[in-house]
């Protein structure tokens, strides 16, 4: 029984250290998330961290079941505001119960704030202090609250997490490349969300203030600490950002096509002076060997839409992080399993083979098993690392991770050298 | 695969029992599965039931009816289940093993698919043409043989030529003396387990228009005089209730579950097809792709016991998900379809059982 080394609580949220790797900065937590649901169908949730949240864009996770997604292990989701607030819209959701109840999903959620995908899938943003100005590419005649040309503002960022119901919700924050070459641009923007962060906190207090149920008082808001591929800027924004005692911390701005060697260091810099009894959430990524180096720096909770997207495109995750491509010629006579070891449904039950006649038939039964599989993949992943954790030999287990990708030392890559030097570790 | 008939009603109509040799799931034991008339088997495509995943499939609540394994969508399978059964050497062998289906239920291949319309003009000497991902195979009566080798399934349709579109030249279709004389033709195998009725409509999502029931009725109540009584009938295709109610007053036993994947690809939902109280036959559906539904956060039917309406899923859920082309809105209606017209055909039994099974076709 592991004693609790540091925590923090909210009426919402609660965080428990309770290992600490000792050679990298891992760690083992728990963390509960408190029910929103007035109904029956809402439960408090309690899950250990380093964990991975499967994306389910538009309120559902492809094409599985809520009850299959809890069969992988998974009891945390993300959902993403702009696209639920496209459709159905934040009404719509609001007026069923909230997310939990229209979708039928009993354990816990976390909602962005719609800024990245409009930065990424909108026609034309203009950033101005008070908001983001875009174009929707949803259609004209529907009454979706994210509308054809909007304003996005904290406040209504916040407003329409409230009204969707998730158990964690982040601020909106001035997002731009970070491949972006304009370092005064990089500057405003971490400056800029600061202020989006405060006026974020703004809002939802006073919700809570309103609220006479207690739900928004069970909803936590985390801020994003940004700064573009700039340590000074990052350490700026971390030093802001934990003055304001929040509840959770996000790192936000990254995987998004920097250089890894740039990625690995922006993250090792924006944990490096994070409060340990906070939990650190760093979005956009779940690529298993970029999660495990996170995780040696810190990191809690990751998010990705790569497990699911690449089941939709055919191919498994094996191993430590591999991929299969059940669409190749070769699988048509293979009968072993997706992965040999996974206990999933689709492993247990199917072959590559039979799955490989799905996928070249376009049958969405084959989309299901590998979605389903490369969830529970992850999951599986992610308690490999926490029991590496757990017994002290979360080094070891890295040093097993590199040799599974890249063979002999002369083979790493430079980010990952990068990485274990940083860190100290004798891999 | 064996048939008895239990119970003649009025008219054609009887009540009577399919079965096959099982082994139970869990013992291994060698038992006899039953499975009541009139039935209907679950539609599979590439072996698996529409849009579920066969660790669903309890939940389906479908009497664990036997899989019906239509040709075109496995036959490129073949060559993989040969070498899957050398591979697995008699532990795991068959299309319902490879397919990850239960292991006792029985299967049934058709050379034909119910929702695959007919390519007229591909049925030659050498064999009929079936459609595949990739384009047409030629199968005759040694490549189906082979091919039930190494399926296995419980029962199989031999080669036949079906290809009768109503507008077809009066060598095919809807002329009685042709179809006379491949009855008494077939009457007088007496090696075969049951008769497949084909060729009044050419598969595919249309046939419940196809298949015109005023001018197959005489057709049929003739093959019905010339076919052993003792042997089951069987007639796939997409069709409605009411017209699966009338072919089953005129003597047919076994249908498929196709009709409920077609109203699951449109986006509707069924409705409870036999009202109780006035035993009247209804034909309803929503259609959730609809705006109305937007915020209608009841479930499709109240008193439904479908893993959809049990669990909540609402009419403005799958709205939405349709609305966003999300694949789980179409898991929700198989689910949803299913269970209904399984119903439906508990509901038959029933009535034929009461007696009062006619009152349906007033």
């Amino acid at each position: 029984m592991l004693k609790v080394l540091t925590k923090s609580m909210s009426k919402g949220l609660s965080f428990e250290v309770v290992a600490d790797c000792g050679q990298t900065r891992a760690r083992l937590s728990k963390l509960t998330l408190k029910s929103l649901s007035d109904g029956s169908l809402g439960r408090d949730v309690t899950i250990e961290t380093p964990m991975f949240m499967p994306v389910g864009t538009n309120a559902t996770i492809k094409g599985l079941l809520p009850a299959q997604v809890e069969g992988t292990g998974c009891q945390l989701i993300l959902a993403n505001t702009y696209h639920v607030g496209s459709r159905p819209g934040v009404d719509t959701v609001d007026r069923a119960g909230g997310i939990h109840e229209l979708m039928r999903w009993p354990n816990a959620l976390l909602t962005d704030s719609g800024g990245f995908q409009m930065v990424s899938l909108s026609k034309l943003s203009e950033v101005s202090e008070n908001g983001v100005l875009f174009k929707s590419p949803y259609d004209k005649d529907s009454t979706h609250t994210v509308s054809d040309e909007m304003l996005l503002t904290p406040e209504m960022a916040t407003q329409m997490q409230h009204k969707i119901g998730s158990n964690i919700m982040m601020q909106l924050d001035d997002v731009i490349k970070t491949t972006h070459p304009d370092e005064q641009r990089m500057e405003t923007a971490l400056h800029r969300s600061i202020r989006w962060y405060d006026r974020c906190r703004v809002t939802h207090s006073k919700a809570v203030a309103d609220d006479k149920t207690g739900r928004h008082a069970r909803q936590n808001l985390f801020p994003i600490i940004q700064g573009g591929l700039n340590p000074e800027f990052r350490r700026q924004s971390a030093r802001e950002i934990v003055a304001r005692d929040p509840v959770g911390i996000a790192i936000g701005g990254l995987s998004g096509g920097e250089a890894k060697d740039k990625f690995i260091e922006m993250v090792a810099v924006s944990t490096e002076s994070l409060p340990a009894n906070k939990p650190r959430y760093l979005m956009g990524v779940g690529l298993a060997i970029d999660m495990l180096m996170c995780v040696a720096f810190g990191v809690d909770l990751f998010d990705c839409v790569y497990p699911t997207r690449t089941a939709r495109f055919g191919c498994a995750l094996v191993g430590y992080g591999k991929e299969v491509s059940l669409r190749s010629t070769s699988m048509a006579l293979d009968f072993t399993p997706l992965d040999s070891e996974c206990d999933c449904n689709t492993c247990v039950k199917y072959t590559r083979s039979y799955v490989h006649h799905l996928m070249r038939d376009k049958n969405t039964v084959g989309c299901h098993l590998l979605s389903e599989h490369n969830i529970r993949f992850q999951m599986r992943f992610m308690q490999k690392i926490r029991d590496a954790i757990r017994d002290g030999v979360f080094a070891e287990f890295i040093a097993d991770n590199l040799r599974y990708h890249f063979g002999d030392r002369d083979n790493y890559p430079q980010w990952i050298s990068q990485a274990i030097s940083q860190l100290k570790l004798d891999v | 695969m064996k048939f008895m008939v239990r119970k003649e009603c009025l008219n054609r109509s009887r009540l009577g029992s399919l079965l096959f040799d099982a082994l139970h799931n869990e013992t291994n034991v060698k038992t006899t599965a039953e499975y009541p008339t009139p039935l209907c088997l679950q539609y599979t495509m590439n072996g698996s039931v529409p849009h579920i995943v066969s660790d669903l499939l309890d939940q389906l609540n479908d009497d664990n009816s036997p899989f019906l394994i239509p040709l075109p969508t496995t036959y490129l399978m073949n060559e993989s289940l040969r070498q899957f059964n050398s591979a697995f050497n008699g532990v795991k062998s068959g299309i319902v093993d490879f397919a990850g289906l239960k292991k006792w239920r029985p299967s049934i291949v058709s050379v034909y698919d119910p929702l695959l319309a007919i390519n007229g003009g591909h049925n030659t000497v050498e064999g009929i043409g079936v459609f595949c991902r990739g384009g047409k195979q030629t199968v005759n009566s040694s490549k189906l043989i082979d091919v039930v080798t190494n399926f296995k399934p419980d029962a199989y349709q031999a080669i036949c030529d079906s290809d009768t579109p109503s507008n077809a030249s009066n060598k095919r279709g809807l002329n009685p003396r042709a179809r006379t004389k491949s009855a008494k033709e077939s009457a007088a195998k007496t090696l075969v387990d049951g008769f497949v009725i084909d060729g009044f409509h050419a598969y595919g999502s249309q046939s419940d228009t196809q298949l015109d029931f005023v001018s197959v009725k005489p057709i049929l109540h003739e093959i019905m005089e010339i076919l052993p009584k003792d042997k089951p009938k069987i007639l796939l295709g997409a069709l409605s209730p009411k017209l699966i109610i009338k072919l089953i007053d005129s003597g047919i036993d076994v249908f498929d579950s196709s009709y409920a994947s077609v109203m699951t690809e449109k986006g509707f939902a069924l409705q409870e097809v036999i009202d109780v109280n006035g035993l009247k036959v209804k034909e309803n559906s929503l259609d959730l792709n609809s705006k109305q539904f937007k915020e209608d956060f009841g479930v499709i039917e109240t008193h439904c016991q479908c893993y959809t309406c049990v669990n909540g899923f609402s009419r403005a859920y799958i709205n939405h998900l349709l609305n966003a082309s999300e694949m789980l809105a179409k898991v929700l209606l198989m689910f949803h379809n299913l269970h209904t017209f399984y119903h439906f055909f508990a509901q038959i039994r029933r009535l034929l059982d009461e007696d009062s099974f006619q009152q349906l076709l007033r």
